[in-house]
């Protein structure tokens, strides 16, 4: 653990702009990644772990929302001094990202082929014939069974499953020190999920790949990530090794969460599930943002909001109580 | 959808006039428009009263004259006062627009509604008909029409009005398709309502927003047409205070006198951007869904 | 694919029948005995009716739209009644004339309107942005007409930089291209805005923002693509607005082209020459509009593929 961290994130604050009102969809985040690691960001949608993975990687479209706040720094460099020119060599290269939507995250009028081989050419400095067999054999490395007639398709005539692989496939191929990936596996069948989770698993043991899990599902932080951070309205809420969070939780938002599990596949069903509303993100209560939903608050709570308290080895918690509900 | 089951008559009241004005009243553009049309409506009915002169008549004495505090957009090549008779070719453009318009209208919307609504080998005949009028690109269906029928202006309003029918009945046909599948038009034929009522009771007054965006855009195209073949000598012929064939009197003068060709393009222009705005305030009003 | 260019084709058979039959009838309704006309002003009946036996005109209607069919495949359009020349050479003439002003219309309206569309699109609410569009609005609205009068007033007469008309170079088509593309180049340029903030919003571009391309390549590669898609559908029609507007434009510019040879044919009452030029120009559209169908598929794989 005395190793740099190879993502640190400080005090990250990241806003919108709607109608004339501030929205803080990420307030205050901090967490670092390590080296060789995977870690899982939870929360609800809404909770803001997409924009923060939006944030690092530099592409909250501006208007609306910008990165106020914060330091994001990246191998020892702070990426919000960066210049737009220096980002995009950050991006793909230092930084890859896999999103939610397989389908709508490839261009529909290229070949699966030529959206690789640009990348991979412009990254790896590679000619067009190196780039395309490198293209192939990371198809390949990603158990695509016929690599060339996947190369030679187009995106609306692969699957989902299959166009997430190519994904994976085409951000791997740029050799990223951190892959972000952004809920890579909600939009497909479980059977599926299931494959590209072990996948990534398989992948990050070859590679030593750090990557950087997004995931509003409990059960695939347990399945394929060793440390997990917790979000609620913009902000982090427990921060804690996977087996911690999962036998002594200490947020009470988390045990909610966990006591919810076996509805956890649907989002919106676990959000019902949990009584009280999440808090507006553009007029923020002074207190605790959970207060509202909580079944153990403290006159205290809705004063001011609570600091990351340690909860136990490499495990913090936003709460007052902790000691009182970690057995 | 539960509303497909609702008859029109319900379905009216889910989109009320307050909403509708209260969209209109936030979209500027579709304000500024209305004012352009309104203005222009108001000289085409009142022109004869508020033109300063006598729009045929002209005083060689005062041939091509400048615009003046006399002649505010200056005089024509026989001396005629310019502003007089755009006030008066407001009326004229008025008509020719509006009755053609009128037809299109009308022919477009039969042939669409009973094309649509019988299908089969009617449907295709129509269709063909429209095929075959639209191969004909612009205004070369209206070209065409006035050179069997010859120039002038009621055959200007009839090639225009026919120019303006394939329009017109594909609307109409489009609508009246995504419509007789609904339910409460099977429920109208089930309840044993006559074809002529089923048409003209659940399937016009729902093909209403489409229909009218598109006669208020259609207004500028056969605007423009009719100026067009008036500019070519097939249209309204002079002495008529017709833009068009204004412009295309002025045209002689364009070194000397530009006044002459300038104002009366500046009126096409300044009312065909009036209906134009209008017709998109509509569709973004109407239906926002329509929106391409 | 194939199928679906077989489809269009045989779908252009009873439009063109119907197309021909127009044009025949054209002929047909128009005042006067074509056969007199055909024999001259001193022609006595027995020559007017061996003429009228030798082509045909005494046969029934239908016969004679067949006679007319056949003489189109031959290529015989019949003879102007003003010149006594053939129809064919003088149309196909000024017909290429006119192609040539409608094509440069065309690709002016093309690469200017999708310039503009685009950049408007990315600096969205912008400066440019709302300029560009108020210039759309007024291009739409302008008669083309007077828009050629205006650019003749001020670019050939008061500076003098461009000639006032009559010639068929390229220099002297500028003008007249400019006046006939106006229009549709305010029309793509509105489109190919609405089409690119459609497109910048998708997850395909922010894929490839962060895989690292730059801008221009996202921009010009990746998002111009796909938002020509609806942009190439209407190419077709926009050539048609462009040949009928080129009538206007060629009168205005003293062009000898199509238009300029219809509208004196309709005012000499000379039916042979218009009733030809009214057939090439919509066999021509109908052509264009089979051409951009199919190459509309060039575009988008999706179709190409089904």
């Amino acid at each position: 653990m005395s190793s740099q961290p190879l993502l640190s994130v400080r005090d990250l604050q990241t806003q919108f702009v709607s109608d004339g009102r501030v929205i803080k969809a990420v307030d205050g985040v901090s967490f670092d990644v390590r080296p060789g690691e995977i870690l899982g960001i939870v929360g609800e949608s809404g909770s803001g772990k997409s924009v923060t993975a939006l944030s690092v990687m530099g592409l909250i479209p501006w208007p609306p929302g910008r990165v106020v706040g914060g330091s994001i720094m990246f191998e020892g460099e702070d990426l919000r001094a960066k210049t737009q020119a220096q980002m995009r060599r950050v991006r793909g290269a230092g930084i890859a990202m896999v999103f939610q939507e397989p389908r709508t995250a490839m261009n529909p009028v290229f070949r699966i082929g030529e959206q690789m081989t640009e990348v991979i050419m412009l990254h790896r400095k590679m000619s067009r014939a190196e780039a395309s067999g490198e293209a192939r054999s990371m198809l390949d490395r990603v158990h695509i069974a016929e690599p060339g007639r996947v190369m030679s398709a187009y995106p609306f005539e692969l699957s989902g499953g299959m166009l997430q692989r190519v994904m994976i496939a085409m951000e791997l191929a740029l050799r990223p020190r951190l892959l972000i990936a952004d809920e890579p596996t909600t939009a497909l069948d479980v059977t599926i999920q299931a494959q590209i989770l072990r996948l990534i698993r398989e992948l990050h043991d070859e590679f030593d790949l750090t990557v950087l899990f997004i995931t509003h599902d409990l059960g695939v932080i347990a399945q394929l990530c060793d440390r997990v951070m917790v979000m609620y309205a913009g902000a982090v809420v427990e921060l804690s090794p996977v087996d911690a969070l999962f036998h002594s939780p200490a947020h009470p938002y988390t045990r909610k969460l966990l006591a919810a599990v076996p509805s956890v596949v649907d989002t919106r069903n676990t959000l019902r599930s949990i009584a009280g509303d999440v808090p507006d993100l553009a007029d923020l209560p002074p207190g605790c943002r959970f207060y509202d939903r909580c079944d153990l608050r403290q006159p205290e709570c809705r004063l001011a909001i609570p600091d990351l308290r340690k909860v136990g080895e490499d495990h913090t918690a936003r709460c007052v109580l902790p000691n009182a509900i970690s057995p | 959808m539960t509303d497909a089951s609702l008859s029109p008559a319900v379905r009216r009241h889910q989109r009320p006039m307050s909403a509708f004005w209260r969209r209109f009243s936030t979209n500027r553009s579709a304000q500024i428009g209305f004012l352009i049309v309104g203005v222009y409506l108001f000289f085409a009915a009142f022109g004869p009263w508020v033109a300063p002169y006598d729009p045929l008549a002209g005083s060689l004495r005062m041939r091509l004259a400048p615009p003046s505090t006399e002649f505010w957009l200056g005089t024509d090549d026989i001396g005629r006062d310019i502003l007089s008779r755009i006030i008066y070719g407001a009326r004229v453009s008025f008509i020719i627009m509006a009755t053609a318009v009128a037809i299109g209208l009308v022919i477009g919307v039969l042939i669409g509604v009973v094309g649509g609504y019988f299908g089969g080998i009617i449907d295709s005949i129509l269709m063909r008909i429209i095929d075959v009028m639209l191969a004909f690109p612009s205004i070369f269906l209206a070209i065409g029409i006035v050179a069997a029928l010859g120039p002038g202006f009621f055959n200007v309003i009839v090639a225009t009005g026919l120019f303006s029918v394939p329009q017109f009945a594909r609307i109409a046909r489009a609508s009246v398709l995504s419509l007789k599948e609904r339910e409460f038009v099977e429920a109208a034929h089930a309840s044993g309502e006559s074809t002529f009522n089923i048409i003209s009771l659940y399937l016009l007054p729902n093909s209403l927003a489409p229909l009218m965006v598109q006669t208020t855009l259609r207004m500028s195209t056969v605007l423009l047409t009719a100026a067009a073949l008036s500019f070519l000598g097939l249209g309204v012929q002079p002495p008529t205070p017709e833009w068009g064939a204004m412009l295309s009197n002025g045209r002689t003068y364009v070194m000397i006198a530009p006044h002459v060709a300038t104002y009366p393009g500046l009126a096409i222009f300044i009312v065909v951007i009036g209906f134009n705005l209008l017709g998109d305030g509509l569709r973004d009003t109407l239906d926002p869904r329509m929106k391409q | 694919m194939l199928p679906y260019i077989l489809r269009r084709l045989i779908h252009l058979i009873p439009v063109m029948i119907g197309v021909t039959l127009c044009s025949f009838l054209l002929l047909k309704l128009a005042p006067g005995d074509p056969a007199e006309v055909l024999a001259g002003i001193e022609a006595n009946p027995e020559v007017i009716e061996a003429i009228r036996r030798k082509h045909g005109l005494d046969q029934p209607l239908p016969v004679q739209y067949f006679y007319y069919l056949g003489n189109l495949m031959l290529g015989d359009f019949g003879k102007s009644i003003s010149t006594g020349l053939d129809v064919g050479p003088m149309m196909w003439r000024a017909l290429i004339v006119t192609l040539k002003l409608s094509a440069l219309g065309l690709v002016l309206a093309l690469v200017v309107g999708i310039v503009i569309g685009a950049v408007a699109a990315v600096r969205q609410n912008s400066f440019f942005d709302s300029t560009s569009m108020l210039f759309a609005l007024f291009g739409a609205a302008m008669p083309n007409f007077w828009l050629g009068l205006l650019l003749m007033w001020t670019l050939s007469v008061t500076f003098p930089i461009f000639p006032a008309g009559g010639g068929t170079d390229l220099y002297s088509l500028i003008l007249p291209a400019i006046t006939l593309g106006t229009g549709a180049m305010a029309l793509i340029a509105r489109m190919t805005r609405a089409s690119m903030l459609e497109v910048i919003r998708q997850d395909y571009i922010r894929t490839a923002y962060a895989n690292g391309l730059s801008p221009p390549i996202v921009i010009i590669r990746h998002a111009l693509k796909n938002a020509m898609i609806p942009i190439s559908t209407v190419i077709g029609l926009q050539f048609g607005y462009l040949l009928g507007g080129s009538v206007a434009t060629e009168i205005v510019f003293a062009v000898p082209g199509v238009g300029q040879l219809l509208v004196d044919g309709i005012l000499a009452r000379d039916y042979p020459v218009v009733q030809s030029t009214m057939l090439m120009v919509a066999i021509i559209f109908v052509l264009v509009n089979l051409i951009t169908d199919i190459s509309y598929a060039y575009f988008d794989p999706r179709i190409r593929l089904k």
